[in-house]
């Protein structure tokens, strides 16, 4: 999602105006500050900021799965040892074609994890499945599910327009691969302009979701969304701060 | 206890994927040879400001390399062939034969070179004749249940008092020594070791002496890791321990200069510099190590410019100015890590607005004094240092004509090392700027020597741009054309070319399947929508009749191929939506083929008018054709040579509603689907001048009063 360059910002854009939505009026938001949150990602290079101090879930990106490469790439200068807080180990994916190296890695750092004493809640797997091919995205997340302990639960991220361009059957089959999706509304370090128009679709999701706020981002809550039986809150994504000077 | 601060310090940790190289997340592939700010996916196969700094970097060291005498440039083999824009990856990938090496790097954790594998410990015990064969049982024993766990240190104790012999104490001592080193306790360690570097045994002592400054070096760093396996913020090195670990490595250097710890000793030394933060030692050994080959120095090009960026460049998210940049400038003296800072220091923002990048330049270049004051620097650079006067020239001082008195013509080559392609590209560029009338042959003459990798397709978009700019379409379509690479002939085709050029493209037996079908798919869209529906039927019968209707056709100028999959294949251009469109059951269109034939009698025919809208709008290759480019001087933008303008529903509509010759019907539809343009988001889908909501209520309000009863005023709840 956010620290892969290339086109993928532009790939969404081209989207956007794909479906020629690039222009759809949004209202002033209001501006997302951490501290009124409880669950946050911290992505490679964030530092640790005060807000995780009353962290209650905290996505932590272990590693990345390059197209081409065998192996895992480490993402985090060292073993994390959190305290009291639930812990989604995430990784970022590129591709969906995993060497048996890469599985076994996967699996190996999840025990490093849980026997450096961390509350292990799941495995996110963070990739920009293409709207039209959710299914084949549900095939590999049902895998990969089977190889997990028991206990331990699976998760992904997820484009905000999947819940009204994702065709019905990739919704389904997802619902049935994983344990929840955080649906992020932004892009890069933006907002994505028009984001409530796709969260009114949201009642076709028939999964857990979270959403996926951008600190210091912008975000109003639509009315319907508190009454959603899916809804499980919200995720912020910490960056960091940028001094004066 | 003098602290180094570790705030900058964090900042440089470069685990994302680019450290200054990147401002911004994501980037858009501009198609042009001069860029003046930093794309991520806009790199070229010069030394430029617009560069990634590691692909800058890179192409110095690929230099370094190939000018070595019977030396040869390693390169991969690419999947596809290279584009003219390509991302870091990609020349990582063709340049760095360990670049696998690189991405699995978790640099800021472990030391930059890490000891030799395999157990040397098990190796020399084996070997050294003065242990007793008990003894060697022993320690053998020991040392692998220290590797298979977490040993205490009482098992080592128990060794030492079954071993007898000076030899077999120090190897003994040695294991309580890693036991400790294991169980991250470096300060006990360092002593242990600091012990045993007058050992008897050869292996120990050298072993032993290498030791002490490793443990130090990760004493150093004791405590830089929060609860999330983060860079701890408030951490700082204890200098004296980086001083300690310094003195202790150059102790092993001189004992062992060729020893087997002697790279990896190297590397050490230089994370220490980083944790004192001594910048100036950093860089001179940044600037070795650029000069020793992958082989010498234990790590590849690649991994190296990766780490250079990672602690020399700017951090990201931090704020860049001139004097920030002058002061990284100042303390600089290595002429390879200067042009890499130079280059950066000479980004501005592009005129035409283009790119998504404005913050990571600041509007205040380099000035040419400081670039300048370095000149003692280059003294073993002199045509790297007058490069970059040129290339200040040229993109700061914007005075092309000096440019060429600065750098002479040298195009006819064998070949080009990337600094002779880069000065001879500067000169191109300002014979362009010049609109020198030499400019096209100049490009001819390189083509030739353009032999390493993206040096040619470079070559190939300055020519297809300034065939463009000339008019000159046709050239890059004849048979001797240097144009190759796909998107290049495919965006003029798209774009630019008149009906003519396409319907000779559509037909040519020379050209790429792929090429014939977008040159017909684009002609008969063209030409279907800009009122010459009888070429269209002329041209229809080109399409094969069992062309496929599936797929999608989108012009897609992103260069992301890294991170496509090797066997990806582009969808078919889908031909057989002109034999088979989707059309609306409820207003009951007879196809495309008999709209057109309407329109050949009548080009007003409202019906048919509306046909071909719903061509337009139903079938989703041809729905987003008409939406107009943005203009930011790049291949493919300048005014398109086919007559009639872009094609917009939205105009169709305003047409059909005006004509006193449209049916009840017809004029219903119109205001329904004019209506429906703005749904459901009030965002315009149908191209052309926006209207208020205002008209959409008006639009709105005339088809459930003029029109009740019709289907369509029966159908429309809602106005956007």
């Amino acid at each position: 999602m956010r620290f892969s360059t290339t086109g993928r910002a532009y790939r969404w854009l081209a989207l956007l105006l794909w479906f020629g939505i690039a222009r759809i009026f949004y209202a002033q938001p209001v501006v997302v500050d951490a501290n009124r949150y409880d669950a946050f990602w911290l992505w490679a290079g964030v530092a640790t900021q005060p807000a995780l101090a009353h962290a209650h879930t905290v996505y932590l990106l272990d590693a990345e799965v390059r197209p081409g490469k065998t192996a895992l790439i480490s993402q985090r200068p060292a073993l994390p040892h959190v305290q009291n807080t639930d812990v989604w180990m995430v990784v970022r994916v590129e591709t969906l074609d995993w060497s048996p190296t890469l599985y076994a890695q996967v699996l190996t750092d999840l025990a490093r994890w849980r026997q450096a004493g961390n509350r292990i809640a799941g495995l996110q797997i963070d990739f920009d499945a293409h709207t039209q091919h959710l299914e084949e995205y549900a095939a590999f997340l049902k895998d990969l599910r089977r190889r997990l302990p028991g206990d331990c639960k699976l998760g992904i991220t997820g484009l905000l327009d999947w819940s009204s361009r994702g065709d019905p059957q990739g919704l389904d089959a997802l619902a049935g691969a994983v344990d929840e999706i955080v649906l992020q509304i932004y892009q890069g370090r933006h907002v994505i302009p028009g984001y409530e128009q796709y969260l009114i679709r949201l009642n076709r999701l028939r999964i857990p979701f979270r959403i996926g706020l951008l600190e210091g981002g912008g975000w109003q809550q639509p009315a319907t969304l508190a009454s959603n039986p899916y809804f499980r809150g919200f995720v912020v994504f910490l960056h960091n701060h940028v001094a004066n000077r | 206890m003098k602290c180094i601060r570790m705030i900058v310090l964090l900042a440089w940790i470069g685990l994302t994927r680019q450290a200054l190289a990147s401002g911004d997340f994501g980037c858009s592939t501009i198609w042009r040879l001069a860029h003046h700010n930093y794309e991520g996916c806009s790199n070229m196969a010069f030394l430029s400001p617009s560069n990634d700094t590691r692909v800058n970097l890179l192409l110095i060291m690929a230099d370094l390399r190939s000018a070595k005498p019977g030396a040869v440039l390693k390169t991969s083999t690419p999947a596809r062939s290279d584009a003219p824009l390509f991302l870091w990856e990609n020349l990582a990938d063709r340049l760095g034969s360990q670049a696998d090496k690189a991405m699995l790097k978790n640099d800021s954790a472990t030391s930059p070179a890490t000891p030799p594998s395999g157990d040397s410990f098990t190796l020399a015990v084996q070997a050294d004749r003065a242990l007793k064969p008990e003894e060697r049982d022993v320690l053998l024993a020991v040392r692998k249940s220290n590797r298979a766990a977490d040993a205490a240190a009482s098992t080592f104790a128990g060794a030492e008092r079954v071993t007898n012999t000076a030899s077999a104490k120090a190897y003994a001592a040695y294991l309580g020594g890693a036991a400790e080193f294991w169980q991250s306790n470096y300060a006990k360690a360092a002593v242990t070791f600091a012990s045993l570097t007058n050992a008897q045994p050869a292996w120990v002592r050298e072993t032993a002496t290498y030791m002490v400054g490793r443990a130090l070096i990760d004493r150093a760093q004791d405590g830089a890791f929060d609860e999330y396996g983060s860079f701890s913020k408030d951490w700082c090195a204890d200098a004296r321990t980086v001083t300690a670990a310094e003195a202790a490595l150059d102790k092993y250097l001189q004992q062992y200069p060729k020893g087997v710890y002697a790279r990896s000793a190297r590397g050490l030394k230089r994370r220490g510099y980083w944790l004192a933060q001594d910048t100036g030692k950093l860089e001179d050994e940044y600037g070795a190590l650029m000069l020793l080959s992958p082989e010498d120095r234990n790590i590849s090009d690649v991994e190296l410019a990766q780490e250079i960026d990672n602690k020399i460049a700017t951090p990201p998210d931090t704020p860049r100015d001139r004097a920030s940049e002058d002061a990284l400038l100042k303390g600089t003296q290595n002429p390879l890590l200067l042009a890499m800072l130079d280059l950066q220091a000479m980004r501005t923002p592009e005129a035409t607005g283009a790119g998504s990048n404005g913050e990571v330049s600041h509007g205040n270049p380099i000035s040419l004094s400081t670039l300048q004051q370095q000149k003692p620097y280059f003294a073993s650079q002199m045509p790297l240092f007058e490069y970059l006067l040129a290339v200040h020239t040229f993109y700061v001082e914007k005075k092309p004509a000096e440019v060429l008195r600065m750098i002479p013509d040298a195009a006819r080559q064998s070949s080009f090392s990337y600094l002779q392609f880069s000065r001879q590209m500067l000169r191109g560029m300002a014979l362009e700027a010049l609109k020198d009338r030499n400019a096209l042959s100049f490009w001819m003459q390189m083509l030739p020597g353009a032999k390493a990798p993206y040096e040619r397709p470079a070559l190939e978009l300055a020519v297809a741009y300034h065939e463009e700019r000339a008019g000159e379409l046709n050239n890059v379509f004849a048979p001797n054309s240097p144009v190759h690479y796909p998107y290049l002939r495919e965006v003029l085709l798209a774009n630019i070319a008149d009906p003519s050029l396409l319907r000779i493209q559509a037909k040519n037996t020379g050209a790429p399947q792929r090429e014939r079908d977008i040159a017909l798919f684009i002609l008969l869209y063209k030409e279907a929508t800009r009122n010459d529906a009888t070429d269209f039927l002329k041209d229809l019968a080109l399409v094969p009749s069992n062309a496929p209707t599936d797929g999608s056709y989108m012009l897609d100028g992103n260069i992301d191929s890294y991170f496509v999959p090797g066997d990806y294949q582009p969808s078919a251009i889908p031909l057989g939506i002109y034999l088979h469109d989707k059309t609306d059951a409820h207003f009951g269109c007879p196809g495309l083929r008999a709209s057109e034939e309407q329109l050949v009698q009548n080009a007003d025919n409202p019906t048919a008018r509306l046909c071909v809208a719903d061509f337009v709008r139903l079938n989703s290759s041809v729905t987003y054709l008409g939406t107009p480019r943005s203009t930011v001087d790049e291949l493919g933008d300048t005014p398109s040579l086919f007559p009639g303008g872009n094609f917009v529903r939205m105009n169709t509509y305003t047409a059909v509603l005006a004509n006193p010759k449209s049916s009840r019907n017809d004029k219903a539809y119109a205001l329904f689907r004019a209506v429906n343009c703005y749904a459901p988001s009030g965002g315009n889908d149908c191209g052309g001048k926006d209207v208020p909501q205002s008209q959409r209520k008006a639009w709105f309000m005339a088809l459930k009063h003029n029109y009740a009863g019709t289907r369509w005023a029966n159908a429309l709840q809602y106005y956007w």
